[in-house]
């Protein structure tokens, strides 16, 4: 049974005279590993943000184990979110003036009274398994390699199942790159996770670098698989 | 969450600190202007709480008032010399002493009177009522202490009053504290001051024309050749002769102050003294008249503010909503990390409240420290002491402000909890 059971779905967006996003369906297994790749503004953000429930579809529908996300409330999805998807963006969204340690606890310690202790030592955890080592640092200070390592900690701490990337090394250098790209599918392979990542570069798009991850091409937002 | 609101509030701390100093002058504009009007009120209300009605020549109730309450000098016109007499055998008064002023010595003013003010003061809290002319009893914040002697001066100094020739008082009683301005006056008889202005005018006579001789409060023009004694005038080393006040020739006065028996007979008092020679006023009344004038400033003055604090609101709205705007990518991400949509309202409504908040209590510190700045001046400047402080109907308007800053927090929080995550990461 596909972990991801995707159907219909079309989104436009006002002032487009063709949809953003047509996609008739797509089905991921669980633990798979897709690329999504195409050019500019073929949909690809909005593809992996109606993934990650951010974006809802008038109509189609998307469901991940069976739990379709059209059907949930925006606080639902919040939450199911939450549960269920860890999210690295090609800008890393942390929040200078808090450190390393505190940019990958603060979604969840916003989720909870309190924060439990084992969350805290699996933070750490995960910023020495991405090289992170002084996590005390304020990120403000670190450099856009080492931010956008802490922003892949950050988005495995509640050992999502799901994890989706828009194109996270597109501002980094090369060496940067290929180490958050290495982490991105080693760290999703040890956790099991189905990951899906958009990106146009060669280190995800390469079938040499690419591994066994499906490569998915999107076009003005019709969806082709090589 | 604190941390995160912390660390934000760091970021910015320059535009935090600015808004934060102008909600907080907003708020102390207001505050001041309100503590302000009341301590004037209260204050003034308290210095003439012992004053139950008050008699003078037909002229200005106010200066009648200002003179005799709060001891402004001003030349008030006299009345006949027979008007205390004709009170004193009143059966309606309790008592009634005379007020008369025009004479002071190192800035504080001299007023002659009788022993029946005193005791109507409260009496004394050392030494005793004065029982001879050369003899003085101070108010309670003179710095002079029982024994001292002293020598009046005739008109005010800054005027270029001159030394009284020969006089020289004594001091033997301090009086009980008032809290009005008598507290910092010199009390002498009254017939000590009559003699002194009659000693004085017959030297005058020929100068200043017939009308002097009976003005105490009439100002002499300074004599360069004229030099005090070194010793006391033996004319004025003679007892109190109450029945100088009761005698219908006594010199005239500016004012008589008294006390009546009853409330009845207080009205019936103003109402027989309000005619073409007298002019009887409740104090408390004329107070009254001068607070509505007070209170119309103050409603023009609070108006101001609330314009003024107004305008401030409107201002740090529109920061706060830029300042939002800006960090609607952050906010958003918050919530595509996980974060629930509560934790973004309260994150940004902790935020903004906590600046609007502090700014507020801060400035109604500062207004209160304004407002006591002011009028230790004010109370330095009339020696009315002027008792600063809020009072239990503040709370409401207060807690009030703060709602309205909590209202007032929620409109960014509510944009930022409806923001969709998807288009703040964009
Ligand atoms: N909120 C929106 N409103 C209008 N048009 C949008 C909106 N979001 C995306 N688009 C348009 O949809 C198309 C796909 O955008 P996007 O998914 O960001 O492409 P990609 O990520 O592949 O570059 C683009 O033409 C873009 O301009
Ligand atoms: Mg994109």
């Amino acid at each position: 049974m596909p972990v991801l059971d995707l159907r219909d779905v079309e989104i436009c967006f006002p002032g487009l005279d063709r949809p953003a996003l047509a996609v008739p369906g797509l089905a991921l297994a669980e633990g798979e590993h897709a690329v999504l790749t195409g050019p500019s503004g073929a949909g690809k953000t909005t593809f992996l943000n109606l993934l990650s429930g951010l974006e809802r579809t008038a109509r189609g529908r998307v469901a991940w184990d069976g739990v379709d996300l059209g059907a949930l409330s925006e606080s639902g999805r919040d939450r199911w979110r939450a549960a269920h998807v860890g999210l690295v963006m090609q800008d890393f969204h942390l929040f200078p003036g808090l450190s390393a340690l505190e940019n990958v606890l603060l979604p969840q310690r916003l989720r909870r009274f309190r924060l439990p202790v084992a969350l805290e030592s699996e933070a750490a955890r995960l910023l020495g398994r991405v090289g992170i080592l002084r996590t005390e640092q304020d990120v403000a200070t670190l450099s856009r390699g080492q931010m956008q390592r802490v922003a892949v900690a950050r988005a495995l701490l509640a050992r999502p199942g799901i994890i989706v990337a828009d194109e996270p090394t597109a501002s980094l250098d090369e060496a940067s790159g290929a180490a958050v790209a290495e982490l991105l599918t080693g760290l999703a392979r040890e956790a099991g996770a189905t990951l899906i990542v958009a990106s146009h570069d060669p280190l995800f798009t390469r079938p040499a670098s690419r591994g066994f991850a499906r490569l998915l091409r999107l076009e003005a937002g019709s969806l082709a698989e090589d | 969450m604190l941390r995160f609101i912390a660390a934000d509030l760091r970021r910015h701390l320059a535009g935090v600190l600015a808004i934060l100093a102008i909600v907080a002058l907003a708020t102390a504009l207001g505050v001041a202007v309100t503590l302000q009007e009341r301590t004037l009120r209260l204050g003034s209300a308290r210095a003439a709480d012992a004053f139950d009605l008050v008699i003078g020549a037909p002229g200005a109730e106010t200066q009648l008032v200002l003179s005799s309450v709060f001891l402004q000098a001003a030349p008030l016109p006299l009345m006949r010399g027979s008007v205390l007499a004709g009170l004193l055998a009143d059966p309606r008064v309790a008592w009634a002493a005379p007020i008369g002023f025009g004479d002071e010595v190192e800035g504080l003013p001299i007023v002659g009177t009788s022993p029946a003010l005193i005791a109507g003061l409260g009496g004394v809290t050392e030494g005793s009522v004065f029982a001879r002319l050369d003899e003085a009893v101070i108010g309670a914040a003179v710095p002079f202490r029982i024994g001292d002697r002293f020598r009046p001066m005739h008109g005010h100094a800054s005027e270029g009053g001159e030394v009284h020739a020969g006089v020289s008082c004594e001091v033997v009683g301090r009086l009980k504290p008032t809290g009005t301005p008598w507290d910092r006056a010199v009390l002498v008889p009254i017939e000590a001051v009559w003699r002194l202005h009659a000693h004085a005018a017959t030297e005058h006579a020929q100068k200043d024309g017939p009308q002097a001789a009976h003005d105490p409060a009439g100002h002499d023009e300074a004599r360069p050749d004229e030099v005090a004694h070194g010793a006391g005038d033996p004319a004025f080393h003679v007892p109190l002769d109450p029945a100088a006040l009761a005698d219908p020739g006594a010199p005239g006065l500016p004012a008589i102050l008294v006390k009546p028996r009853s409330v009845a007979d207080a009205y019936r008092l103003r109402q027989s003294y309000r005619g073409e020679t007298t002019l009887a006023v409740f104090p408390a009344e004329v107070l009254t008249r001068l607070y509505g004038v007070l209170g119309d400033a103050r409603l023009v003055l609070g108006a101001v503010a609330y314009g003024a604090q107004a305008l401030v609101g409107a201002a740090i709205l529109i920061a706060i909503l830029v300042h939002v705007l800006q960090r609607r990518r952050q906010i958003g991400a918050l919530r595509a990390f996980g974060a629930p949509r509560l934790a973004v309202l309260a994150i940004v409504w902790g935020e903004v409240f906590l600046v609007l908040g502090l700014g507020l209590l801060a400035g109604i510190g500062l207004g209160y420290v304004a407002a006591q700045v002011l009028s230790s001046h004010v109370a330095g400047a009339t020696g009315v002491p002027m008792p600063v402080g809020f009072v239990r109907e503040d709370v409401l308007p207060l807690a009030g402000l703060l709602l309205a800053g909590a209202l007032i927090a929620l409109v960014p929080a509510v944009l930022a909890y409806r923001q969709s995550p998807a288009a703040a990461l964009r």
